[in-house]
């Protein structure tokens, strides 16, 4: 996201209008069509924003009144991640992201959901696979158990990066972007693999049992089929995650302890 | 009735416990339930992230260092004194005030006891609290706090709790339910979570009790019943009705509406809790917690008056730094603070953009050096996202806002002889519905003080066991399951609701862009009781106005027609209700307001004995005091009006403290 100084730097209401479209779906199974608006541009207008004041008057540059966008953006803020959506192109968060900042050279906007994730209706998605796109996913510890303590210095990795990595919130633009990932295809995606590393990570003293089942388990998943080394190392991925997810490091991380686990494996045949 | 309901029902259905809502509250609500063994329906309109509780920026208390304990927790969040003598014959007399105090400092007691335990299963469960550099555990002496307690994740403490309890929840959804045999019921999880429903109706049997809801599918508008022997509501509070700074725009506040237009007693919709640190953003006020201030952000406001430089342009001598006593205040009272610097006419901050002066102060971090600035960087990130300024390199203009709202259903406790509540009660956060629960911020806060920063988070978890454990011991008394009911009753639940929702959409038709305008304008009405300007002249609130504002808004909602032709998958309808609530549920607020002359925030001067406004639907739905909710004898909050029936209660008098 690129720094701003001073709310000045950005144009204000300049009474010009610019062009937006926004692909629609009734439904799963209806078609896809595009309703074209032509919004007064305002830079001090997030693409959240924008939605709100298309849906009072949802009426296309034809004159043709429609039925106002499905969207959702609940915390209007930048931390649940619900409103992630494709602005020209490119997924960003709608209720952080300025429109003046995604406009094309020509002043246009298209918006539409993102792409690989199932569509419920016009700009949302459902995002349950992008943190469990395969069943059995351990994406928990055993906490139940009473007395265990979290260790205080065992932390397998720097406290700093595992609250960057616990971040994550699943929007799924890491997924949209990743060229690797999508229907039809086995990958697991940045997302998932960066929660299989971010358990297994997690500082436990002692290490009972039943968490090594867990981090085993873990592990194994992002080894098979769709796992890590199917990481296509484009990293667009860290490149549009909203939150700053460190997940390049984590696929590295998590593909070195694949690879000893493979060559333990190995040996100990 | 075998209470985990493991035993299936007559027609072979898992008798799960349903719990509405999966913020905080609800989603250890769920876990508390599964702990006792009885298997969980969650459902929500809406995930788990995007609830109110994931947006908290306070941490969560446990008392833990040497120097602090239980007994130091619980006297910050509910007091010790003993309420002044009371004045005239009409006042609550002085021993019922003492007893209720007294249990409100067991139940503050309670909570202050189980912190350490619950932020250890936090921490179990990946919740990366901040740590030091040696990596040991880093508490906050947090607002309103007697010694460092509260554990922070940088500014999303909310957010990683909210995630982690979800993964445990997660773990639930793949467990095999486990009966008393030790077989395990294939097929059948601990939890069923679904998170689109959208709470409609209440079912009740023939003697009242809640056996069940009816809810709308979000996406598909589709209209179903679940059947439940308790149901527990963890909805949130009134939610964005006055422009919450907190509230997550999935918290409407309809489920507390349709709980009290069922009879539920709600308790003191007045009263808010205002957080000192905030700013408009274009849509709701966003808060910057109290972390700013522990990692070194300092308030202040011009010296000269109508002093137009920028602040960064304006020199320390020229300044007027406040609020920095190392022995603080509270939220309340460091709003209070806040108020009597920069609300007072005139105002202390110029806008650019209007060219004018806005009430405010400064919050300054420019002070800083690298370090500490890149510490308190996540305070003022969404700042930086929104307003496109880097708070650290300029001071930002802050108020207080309406951080969360203190009323809500009222709720019962049972105490035991040692002071504490007793978990293991039908009675533990049951509502005065029979069957209906509440926890979190649907719920009343139950102690006369607002909430001092971090004990939000964790009276959401306490609460949320409360009902879960509630649930579990009203179940074993219920002689018989909702699940072997006939049919008919939700049969003919859902039927009324489709009837409603046919009228609804006859209203709406399929394209209602003007819902929006009814929506907006009702908040425009009620955002000025909010603003904080409005603290100050609360003394001229027009609760006359407000009424007939909200009369003409109704007569607009009722005459407008419009086509229904159209196959009813229009999310605006959701949209449409809710307005419809919103409208109901400002009315109720207007009658509180009305009681008590004006908003009970925070920083309001506390009347001693001060009796809670208690408020039930009328049979048309408009609300209605229960005018004699006093003491009785024996120190009790009851209804006294001779004659009139107890708000749905089988016991005697229930004592809430």
């Amino acid at each position: 996201m690129a720094e701003r100084e001073a709310v000045e730097a950005r144009p204000k209401a300049s009474g010009r209008r610019f062009r937006l479209r926004i692909v629609r779906q009734g439904a799963p199974s209806a078609a896809p069509h595009t309703d074209e608006f032509a919004p007064l541009l305002d830079g001090e207008q997030t693409i959240a924003d924008l939605l709100a004041t298309i849906d009072e008057h949802p009426v296309t540059v034809r004159g043709q009144a429609v039925l106002p966008v499905a969207w959702e953006a609940p915390c209007l803020e930048g931390r649940c991640g619900l409103c992630t959506l494709r602005a020209n192109g490119r997924a960003v968060q709608a209720c952080t992201t300025f429109v003046s900042d995604v406009l094309d050279r020509r002043k246009r906007l298209v918006l539409e959901p993102l792409r690989k994730l199932p569509l419920v209706r016009d700009l949302v998605v459902d995002r349950t696979s992008v943190l469990s796109p395969a069943s059995g996913a351990a994406l928990y510890t055993e906490a139940e158990q009473e007395g265990r303590d979290v260790s205080a210095h065992g932390a397998r990795r720097n406290h700093a990066e595992l609250v960057r990595a616990a971040a994550c919130t699943g929007c799924g633009a890491c997924v949209d972007a990743c060229p690797v990932f999508g229907p039809g295809r086995s990958f697991l995606g940045p997302a998932y693999l960066n929660a299989v590393q971010f358990y297994n990570d997690q500082p436990v003293e002692g290490d009972p049992p039943g968490d090594a089942e867990l981090r085993a388990r873990r592990l194994e998943s992002a080894m098979g089929k769709g796992g890590v080394q199917e990481c296509g190392k484009a990293e667009v991925c860290v490149d549009v995650c909203p939150v700053g997810v460190p997940l390049v490091d984590a696929l590295q991380r998590l593909g070195a302890a694949a690879t000893r686990r493979m060559f333990l494996d190995w040996f100990s045949r | 009735m075998d209470s985990s309901g493991q035993t299936p029902s007559q027609r072979g259905e898992v008798r799960r416990a349903l719990v509405i809502g999966s913020g905080a509250s609800g989603l250890m609500a769920a876990l508390a339930l599964v702990r006792s063994g009885v298997p969980v329906r969650l459902v929500s309109a809406a995930p788990a992230l995007a609830s109110s509780s994931a947006l908290e920026v306070e941490g969560f208390n446990a008392a833990r260092q040497a120097g602090d304990d239980p007994t130091a927790h619980a006297r910050d969040m509910a007091g010790d004194a003993e309420p002044a003598a009371a004045g005239s014959a009409s006042d609550p007399p002085r021993a019922a005030l003492s007893a209720r105090a007294a249990r409100s400092r067991g139940l503050a007691l309670a909570v202050a006891e189980r912190a350490l335990s619950l932020r250890a299963f936090l921490e179990r469960s990946a919740v990366p609290f901040d740590r030091g550099i040696r990596g040991e555990p880093r508490l906050y002496q947090a607002l309103g706090n007697s010694a460092a307690r509260s554990a922070l994740v940088r500014a999303s403490t909310g957010f990683h709790v909210v995630r982690a309890l979800l993964a445990q929840v997660t773990r639930a959804e793949a467990t095999d339910i486990i009966d008393s045999r030790g077989l395990a019921r294939r097929g059948e999880k601990w939890i069923e979570r679904d998170e689109a429903w959208e709470l409609v109706r209440l079912v009740k049997d023939g003697d009242g009790t809640v056996v069940g809801v009816v809810v709308q599918h979000v996406h598909t508008m589709a209209l179903r019943s679940f059947k439940s022997d308790g149901v527990c509501l963890a909805t949130g509070g009134l939610g964005s009705l006055l422009d919450h700074a907190a509230a997550s725009g999935t918290e409407s506040g309809s489920a507390l509406l349709v709980a009290f237009e069922n009879g539920a007693v709600v308790q003191d919709l007045d009263r808010f809790h205002l957080w000192p640190t905030a700013y408009r953003g274009s849509a709701r006020w966003h808060l910057i917690g109290d972390g700013a201030r522990l990692l070194g952000a300092r308030l202040w406001c011009p010296r000269r008056v109508r002093d137009e430089r920028p602040p960064n342009e304006i020199p320390d001598r020229d300044r007027e730094y406040f609020a920095e006593a190392p022995e603080l205040d509270t939220p309340a009272r460091l709003a209070a603070c806040i108020f009597a610097h920069g609300f007072t006419e005139p105002f202390g901050v110029f806008d650019r953009a209007s060219s004018s002066f806005v009430p405010g102060v400064y919050q300054d971090a420019t002070h800083l050096g690298p370090i500490a600035r890149a510490e308190i960087e996540p305070f003022f990130a969404h700042y930086r996202a929104l307003a496109g300024t880097d708070a650290t390199r300029q001071p930002i203009a802050v108020a207080p806002a309406v951080k969360m709202s203190l009323g809500g259903l009222w709720v019962d406790f049972e105490f035991g002889a040692d002071g504490r509540p007793v978990l293991a009660s039908p009675r533990s956060h049951a509502t005065t519905l029979p069957g209906l629960y509440a926890a979190g911020g649907v719920a009343c806060w139950p102690f006369e003080r607002p909430p001092q920063s971090g004990d939000e988070l964790l009276s959401c978890l306490f609460s949320g066991e409360c009902a879960g454990r509630g649930i579990h011991a009203y179940r074993e008394s219920r002689a018989r399951s909702a699940f072997d009911l006939s049919e008919s009753v939700f049969e003919r639940a859902e039927a009324g609701a489709t009837d409603d929702q046919r009228a609804l959409l006859e209203r709406v038709g399929s394209r209602a862009p003007w819902v929006f305008e009814l929506g907006s304008r009702m908040r425009s009405l009620l955002r000025p009781l909010a603003a904080p300007a409005a603290f100050t002249r609360l003394s001229h609130l027009d609760m006359e106005e407000l009424t007939r504002s909200l009369d003409e808004i109704e007569h607009g909602l009722r005459t407008r027609t419009g086509g229904g032709d159209e196959v009813p998958v229009n999310r605006h309808l959701l949209v449409f209700r809710r307005t419809q609530h919103e409208l109901r549920l400002a009315r109720a607020l207007a009658h509180a307001f009305a009681v008590r002359h004006g908003l009970q925030s925070s920083t309001s001067k506390a009347e001693p004995g001060d009796a809670p406004i208690a408020l039930v639907a009328s049979d048309d739905g408009s609300p209605r005091r229960l005018v004699r909710w006093g003491y009785d004898a024996a120190g009790n909050v009851a209804d006294l009006s001779p004659g009139e029936p107890k708000a749905g209660r089988n016991e005697a008098a229930s004592d809430n403290g």
